[in-house]
């Protein structure tokens, strides 16, 4: 996808809440929605794109130990 | 129809009688319209021009398209302003008694812009569009009003077209439109300033304009065309502007007060959460300084950063993509920058993941941010909220920082011998035996008198410190820091903790081994407590075989998964998944139930199904294992000092309090884990 296509996507991705939740459903069909066809290399990357993301606040080691 | 000359004011359509009732209101109506700022001369000539039109409620009153002939002005009943859509009718608004139609086309010339139709009966007055121009042209004043009145329709029409504001209702938007006014800017001029206090946000309606971050900065300006909402964060959060806006054309700016503006959020909470992630998506956060990086590489080879901050004792997990943004986060970027950045440095649209990595930073407290903070926890009624108040009035404990230093001299001259291979070959020696002596410990050797307590209550500390001490020296051994420790109360008794955060910075089997350390040590302590138990007569023997027993019954509700205690880390080191609980959690809260309908939806989530079903199994496994336990070796020495028809049922109480403590905690954090799924935008 060239920048300024990329660009455009990504505005409209911040102002709007319904292409936000229609690119994560479906990216292709939300970015034809657009009235843009992507390339082959373009429909490739918006459908990898990786939704779990690995970075996280890791969880507090607290090693505990009880008596009841 | 018309006219002067004493002709009837009004031709007739419907009953006489109705139409005499009409007439009698009417002519109130016409002086609060926006014909009533003509001279009252001029109204009546107008009043005598026009006729009376009737409509049943779904018919049209005027058609979007239509050529503009005429004006209506509503007598009595509503109708309802639509534009089209595609196929669909958007409403725009609703119009009543006194409300003038078809202005807009006067003033704006050419066709219909919209379809009004009758929602009841309506009547309303019929005015020729020539008469009404040649009055206009007399009479400045009407030119005034129906031009204010074609812009506020105007304006509401705009406001539907702005994505931001689209969840408002008719009347929400109709009441903006008439608090809004507009403001132009010449080339150049500037909207709103940096650092500056704000009590206003803009809608931008034509015209593109240039945001500035930062005059020192080399990013390049952003430009923003018409529709954009812009100027809200500082309503929102009370700071100065973070960013300069300048007219680039000549521009045309809606102007919302605070006021007015705050006032749109708390009636329209779908409309604040929508601005709150807006100003959130648009935020430029920055690090916070002082956090150390440490690059790391996990079991299968894959590179990444964790961020520790040693204030606060807080890790933050970074993958390649977090990384990435990290470095770049420095106060002048917002989401939109550092996907760019991205973009043209990896190839990838990955807005979703960089926002979604924001707000986990904002939350951790890696991240200044200007935007509102997340909500806050709400507190729910019910047998949730039951369960919350439980755990927050059951477990609770108070930390001690500033140990470190103190351990580790510890370690260096008394401990360290322990994890040499001798030392730990001596440990697993005293481990075996002393499970053997307590298993073998005869039964006469195991009764008791009321002087037990005496002695379990010392032992049962000096279990907990061992416990303890087994996760500290060990993760000292292993070169990391132990933040802090404490104690407290742990649903249904006392604890003690020993924070091995640190070993975030450890391997995985570095981590294993901390974990393992605490349950390892009891199991040694207890060891040791079967061995000497061999040694006294009763009641002391008694007393200390029955610590050993509750030390290795300790051991295993230690290894409970579900429960953030020694079981539940060694499965996540195990596995290599931090904050497992909360994923699995998180997943059963929200698509749990829906995937027994639809098996398909378990693709990438069958670890999160297996954690949740095993959690099931363990509570009634522990449950039934509590109360074999009970029955076969506590229950005789109870039916000593209770009565012996009471004896059996404390080991179903025992039972069921597990099961209710298992239970509370894990509903606790469902709740935890659907409130946290649901925070990014």
């Amino acid at each position: 996808m060239s920048e300024q296509g990329g660009v455009k996507l990504l505005d409209r991705w911040i102002e709007d809440e319904s292409f936000r939740t229609a690119l994560r459903s479906d990216p292709v069909v939300a970015v034809r929605g657009l009235g843009v066809e992507p390339t082959v290399e373009e429909r490739e990357w918006l459908t990898s794109i990786d939704w779990t993301l690995s970075d996280e606040e890791l969880e507090q080691l607290l090693e505990k130990a009880f008596y009841c | 129809m018309l006219s002067s000359g004493g002709a009837p004011p009004f031709a007739y359509r419907s009953a006489l009688s109705d139409a005499l009732r009409v007439v009698a209101e009417a002519w109130d109506i016409w002086r609060d319209s926006p014909l009533g700022a003509l001279a009252e001369q001029d109204l009546r000539r107008l009043v005598n021009a026009a006729s009376l039109e009737t409509y049943q409620p779904s018919e049209t009153l005027v058609r979007e398209g239509d050529p503009e002939d005429h004006l209506l002005l509503i007598l009595r009943g509503t109708a309802e302003v639509s534009v089209s859509s595609g196929e669909d009718a958007v409403p725009l608004a609703f119009v009543g008694p006194g409300q003038l139609l078809g202005e807009l086309a006067l003033i704006t010339g050419g066709v219909r812009s919209a379809t009004i139709t009758a929602l009841e009966e309506v009547a309303a007055a019929r005015l020729d569009s020539g008469d009404v121009g040649r009055v206009m042209r007399e009479n400045e004043a009407l030119g005034n009003a129906l031009r204010a009145s074609a812009e506020r329709l105007l304006v509401a029409r705009f406001i539907r077209e702005v994505s931001s504001l689209a969840s408002l209702d008719d009347g929400a938007r109709q009441r903006l439109a008439d608090r809004v006014h507009s403001r132009t800017y010449a080339p150049a001029e500037t909207i709103i300033r940096r650092g500056q206090p704000g009590d206003e946000c803009f809608l931008l309606r034509s015209g593109f304009a240039e945001i500035e971050v930062d005059p020192s900065s080399d990013l390049p300006l952003l430009k923003i065309g018409p529709g954009t909402l812009f100027g809200e964060a500082a309503l929102v959060s009370n700071l100065p502007r973070q960013v300069t806006v300048r007219a680039v054309e000549p521009c045309t700016a809606l102007v919302i007060d605070r006021d007015d503006f705050v006032g749109l959020l708390e009636t329209d909470s779908d409309l604040a959460r929508r601005v709150k992630d807006l100003v959130r998506l648009r935020d430029r956060p920055a690090r916070v300084e002082g956090i150390e990086k440490h690059h790391r590489v996990s079991a299968d080879g894959e590179r990444f950063v964790v961020l520790k901050d040693r204030l606060r004792g807080r890790y933050f997990q970074l993958s390649d993509l977090g990384w990435f943004v990290w470095q770049r986060l420095d106060g002048t970027r917002n989401v939109r920058d550092l996907a760019v950045a991205y973009l043209n440095e990896r190839g990838g649209f990955v807005p979703q993941p960089i926002a979604d990595l924001l707000a986990r930073l904002a939350r951790g407290g890696f991240i200044v941010t200007n935007s509102v903070e997340p909500e806050g926890r709400s507190r729910d009624g019910g047998l949730g909220g039951f369960a919350e108040r439980a755990r927050g009035a059951l477990t609770w404990y108070h930390p001690i920082s500033g140990i470190d230093s103190a351990l580790t001299r510890l370690y260096n001259r008394y401990v360290r011998f322990v994890f040499t291979r001798i030392g730990q070959i001596l440990l697993a020696a005293i481990a075996v035996v002393g499970l053997v002596a307590f298993l073998t410990m005869p039964v006469d050797s195991r009764r008791s008198g009321a002087g037990l307590l005496l002695v379990l209550i010392p032992v049962f500390a000096l279990s907990l410190l061992v416990h303890e001490a087994g996760h500290a020296f060990a993760t000292k051994a292993f070169g990391r820091e132990v933040n802090r420790a404490g104690f407290g109360w742990f649903w249904i008794g006392p604890m003690a903790f020993i924070d091995t955060s640190d070993t975030w910075l450890a391997t995985r089997r570095q981590r294993l081994a901390v974990a393992l350390a605490g349950p390892y040590a009891t199991v040694v302590f207890a060891g040791l407590l079967g061995l000497v138990a061999r040694a006294f007569d009763p009641p002391l023997s008694a007393a200390l075989w029955f610590a050993a027993l509750v030390s290795y019954v300790s051991v295993f509700q230690n290894l409970n998964p579900l429960i953030e205690l020694d079981g539940y880390y060694t499965l996540v080191h195990l596995l290599d998944r931090p904050n497992l609980r909360m994923k699995a959690l998180g997943w059963l809260a929200t698509s749990g139930w829906g995937a027994l309908r639809h098996p398909s939806r378990l693709r990438g989530h069958g670890f999160d199904a297996l954690y949740a079903v095993a959690s099931v199994l363990y509570i009634i496994g522990a449950a039934t294992l509590l109360v074999f336990l009970y029955r076969s070796v506590v229950q005789r020495w109870v039916e000593q000092v209770v009565p012996s028809s009471v004896a059996p049922v404390i080991g179903w109480g025992l039972a069921g309090l597990y099961v209710i403590v298992t239970v509370a905690a894990v509903g606790a954090d469902l709740r935890r884990a659907r409130r946290s799924s649901h925070a990014a935008p």
